[in-house]
């Protein structure tokens, strides 16, 4: 190096002081916006079935070789207890500590109200891990909500907290359909087919749970929750009865 | 509970839309980005703006980051184009110029006599003078080179060329450099 060299290295400037960008940054970063031309099923890819922490559910044997193509091997496939009469429906799901409808903002520690349709959760529970806290709405079966198989629960409403969300990749696994679209303003995505999961990513990482209610999932991305709604729906009464949670 | 801090883990996890993950690599490359700026608008205020849309336009971009990638050559060019935008929206003007640190708060004790000490900080003053005097892609190269310690593809990627012609350019910059400045004795 010459001596011109040196002396520029060993400059010693006066830069003028870095502004707080991070605090300028933050408040602008908004959910990320899809990439322009992408067509919207490739760009949602598919959800990422895998690698994660596993989560528990109750499946048959053949559906989980399913999760074994795609890469859960650290998944640990539960059989669910017959459930016992009189508690609410959902208390083999692990969906955490039942509570009473009317404690479940307090226990959660955001604001989370059921859908107005079907109405009244006949099992409510609270949890805590990986990503926050969430709570779990859960009905019987009832006309108009068949019954999942086995697990008594007709459908399975979860809210997350906004700090989670989920992970977009491709998946291995076949079978799995995924459409991506919007509901009201709020990006959406319907998984049906083959057994599937969801990763999330969240200020404590990343973690994954497998679906716990055979059937389909819709996820909404309301901008201040993670809207999950699970059971053997089509996708136009998984996406009325998101609709119907109360902001 | 302990989790991994390196760059790529905080990119995946900010590409997964982490913003806490993501506003970590602010605080790491907002220095670089910022002083790169300032290489190229001369301006403070202006460099300030440019470094803050920088980052929420490389936050919307970050899908298409391939992960694996050193981040800040890809980050640099997003800092680079809305510098070079802010300028030619801005106008020419006269901007701040490169200045050297006040050398009161460090004296060499081996620098011998005071005088010794007036010349170097003279010198100092000189070049960063020939440095403002420069045509702006070759301050920009050697300020990316020597000022803010760029690699070669950062450096490129702050011009906007091809790495691959970063040497060439440094040297002819060098040369320059030399034929503004007096040499010492």
């Amino acid at each position: 190096m010459s001596e011109l060299e040196r002396e520029l290295r060993t400059l010693e400037m006066a830069w003028p002081a870095t502004p707080d960008l991070e605090a300028a940054v933050r408040p602008r970063l908004e959910i990320p916006a899809p990439p322009r031309h992408a067509p919207r099923r490739r760009r949602l890819a598919l959800f990422l079935a895998g690698l994660l922490l596993g989560g528990t559910a109750a499946l048959e044997p053949a559906r989980s070789a399913v999760l074994e193509l795609l890469g859960l091997r650290g998944v640990r496939i539960e059989r669910r207890e017959p459930e016992a009469p009189g508690r609410p429906p959902g208390t083999g799901l692990q969906l955490g500590r039942p509570v009473a409808l009317a404690q479940a903002q307090r226990a959660a520690g955001f604001t989370a109200r059921p859908p107005e349709d079907p109405g009244r959760p006949d099992g409510v529970f609270v949890a805590g891990g990986p990503g926050g806290a969430r709570i779990s709405f859960t009905y019987r079966p009832r006309p108009g909500l068949p019954e999942s198989a086995r697990t008594g629960v007709g459908i399975l409403v979860t809210l997350l907290r906004p700090s989670v969300r989920p992970v977009l990749e491709k998946t291995a696994g076949a079978g799995t359909e995924v459409i991506g679209f919007e509901v009201g303003g709020s990006r959406a995505v319907f998984i049906s087919g083959a057994p599937h999961g969801v990763a999330y990513s969240s200020a404590d990482g990343g973690f994954f749970e497998a679906q716990r209610l055979a059937g389909t999932t819709l996820l909404v991305e309301r901008d201040d929750l993670l809207i999950r709604v699970e059971g053997d729906l089509d996708r136009a009464r998984a996406v009325a009865i998101a609709r119907s949670i109360p902001r | 509970m302990d989790r991994p801090r390196d760059e790529a883990d905080l990119v995946a996890r900010a590409r997964g839309g982490d913003r806490d993950a993501f506003a970590e690599l602010v605080r790491t490359q907002k220095d670089v980005a910022f002083r790169t700026a300032m290489l190229i608008t001369r301006n403070a205020a202006d460099a300030e703006d440019v470094a803050q849309e920088a980052f929420v336009k490389a936050w919307r971009a970050l899908p298409r980051f391939r992960s694996g990638r050193p981040l800040r050559p890809w980050l640099l060019t997003i800092v680079a184009n809305e510098a070079r935008n802010r300028r030619r929206a801005a106008g020419r003007r006269e901007g701040l110029a490169l200045r050297a640190a006040r050398e009161e708060a460090r004296i060499e004790v081996d620098a011998g006599s005071p005088e010794a000490a007036l010349l170097a900080g003279v010198r100092r003053e000189t070049l960063l003078a020939a440095m403002n005097r420069l045509p702006d892609h070759q301050r920009l190269v050697l300020g990316c080179r020597y000022l803010l310690d760029l690699d070669e593809r950062e450096t490129a990627a702050a011009l906007g060329v091809r790495p691959g012609t970063i040497k060439s350019r440094t040297a002819r910059a060098l040369a320059r450099l030399r034929e503004e400045v007096p040499s010492d004795v």
